[in-house]
């Protein structure tokens, strides 16, 4: 009888917990943090004419983690699943790997989830609806605290946007053209950051900061 | 004889544990000696083409050695890599191209470096390494012309993804070199500062 009452208070307090962790759980992420984000001013897709293409790649710095996750969130353009999750393409990047991501219509007659040529697990599809949609782009890190640095052997270590390069096209399908994307917030920006006061000679022997991509 | 087993297998496993992480680490490159490119590619119809110049500005020094990896996007490296040396005042082109390309090709066009491989589409990111050990020490006596430091971030570079139907193409970015170069608020004359953004 004694077991009977722990084991019920047992299972009580268990749903208490789950409970809990399922509250925070519903809670949606901050995704304006400008320490966590991306963005790209401007990006197109219009059927029979173009579509955006991003480039995103893990070049391995000795201050990135191995595996950096990011959401590719298109902005101000109406998708074929027009939700939250509709509009973004969720995936890890591994160090050395190069994801590729399109933006493009959904009755596109070559770029679609049929097509083996974009269905491997470094091709990601953001569809959007058969009209003219422009807007911007996101890019939101999956960590949540990507600047507190993980430490691997003796370096600092980040999951933050300034640890990754991203490039793309507005890719004007007639003529083979298109026009360069910019990237604001990647490791293109990055700074050296922390203390500077002794001149760039002191990052010899500092471990580099959040900030600090490539450069 | 069971516990001797359980014991090995689990020696093996911390062994192999321990291999995975370092393995984790291989690719690791010093943020501060390297230039990358995140996006080339190359195809039936579409290649890459990279210009590396050595503008000769001061603290260069005469000869600059790099090596040039282009990494596919599984982190497979396309071709092989190549190794050269810049020298003042001179630019290399490089091209990643399918081997069996008409024109581009090293017979063609033989002062150029050549990455070669597959005519399948593949792509990827750059990486661009020293070749020197000490890139950020300085070559010889300061006072002597050519005396500089061995930095392939004091390089300038530019690159497209050509696609070959129009002879059209994108501009690639280039993340780290002369273009990125940077001072910090307060400056010590010893320490090595790339590019035109150095006072």
């Amino acid at each position: 009888m004694k077991n009977i009452k722990r084991l019920t208070l047992l299972a009580l307090f268990g749903i208490l917990s789950f409970a809990q962790v399922a509250s925070g759980q519903t809670t949606a992420r901050e995704t304006r943090l400008s320490a966590e984000v991306a963005i790209s001013p401007y990006a197109q897709a219009v059927p029979n004419d173009s579509y955006t293409f991003i480039g995103i790649s893990h070049p391995s710095l000795d201050s990135a983690s191995s595996a950096i996750g990011v959401v590719v969130e298109v902005i101000g353009m109406t998708t074929t699943v027009n939700t939250v999750a509709g509009r973004a393409t969720i995936f890890t990047v591994n160090a050395g790997e190069t994801h590729r991501v399109f933006v493009v219509n959904q009755g596109h007659a070559t770029i679609n989830s049929s097509n083996s040529s974009f269905t491997d697990t470094q091709t990601h599809l953001i569809p959007t609806v058969d009209s003219a949609q422009f807007g911007a782009i996101r890019v939101t890190t999956v960590a949540e605290d990507p600047n507190t640095a993980v430490v691997v052997g003796t370096n600092n270590t980040y999951e933050n946007l300034a640890q990754l390069s991203m490039w793309g096209v507005v890719y004007v399908e007639s003529g083979g053209t298109g026009f360069a994307m910019e990237f604001v917030g990647d490791m293109a920006d990055s700074t050296i950051g922390g203390d500077n006061t002794l001149g760039v000679g002191r990052l010899n022997d500092e471990n580099p900061t959040a900030g600090r991509g490539i450069n | 004889m069971k516990t001797k087993l359980i014991k090995r297998f689990s020696k093996l496993f911390a062994v192999l544990a321990f291999l995975t992480l370092l393995a984790g680490n291989a690719f690791a490159i010093e943020n501060k000696t390297r230039v990358v490119s995140p996006y080339w590619q190359s195809d039936s119809g579409s290649y890459t083409f990279i210009a590396v110049s050595h503008t000769s500005l001061s603290g260069m020094a005469s000869q600059i050695g790099l090596t040039l990896t282009a990494l596919g996007s599984d982190n497979v490296t396309f071709g092989s890599a190549v190794e050269f040396t810049v020298e003042s005042g001179n630019t290399t082109r490089v091209f990643i191209v399918r081997t069996n390309q008409a024109t581009i090709n090293p017979t063609g066009i033989s002062t150029a470096k050549f990455i070669s491989g597959t005519t399948n589409f593949t792509h990827g990111h750059v990486l661009i390494a020293p070749l020197a050990t000490a890139p950020n020490t300085a070559t010889g006596d300061a006072s002597l012309t050519g005396d500089g430091y061995r930095d392939v971030t004091m390089l300038s570079y530019w690159g497209s993804v050509v696609i070959e139907q129009n002879t059209t193409g994108f501009a690639m970015e280039f993340i780290g070199d002369m273009s990125d170069s940077a001072a910090t608020s307060v400056l010590i004359g010893s320490t090595p500062v790339a590019g035109p953004a150095a006072p």
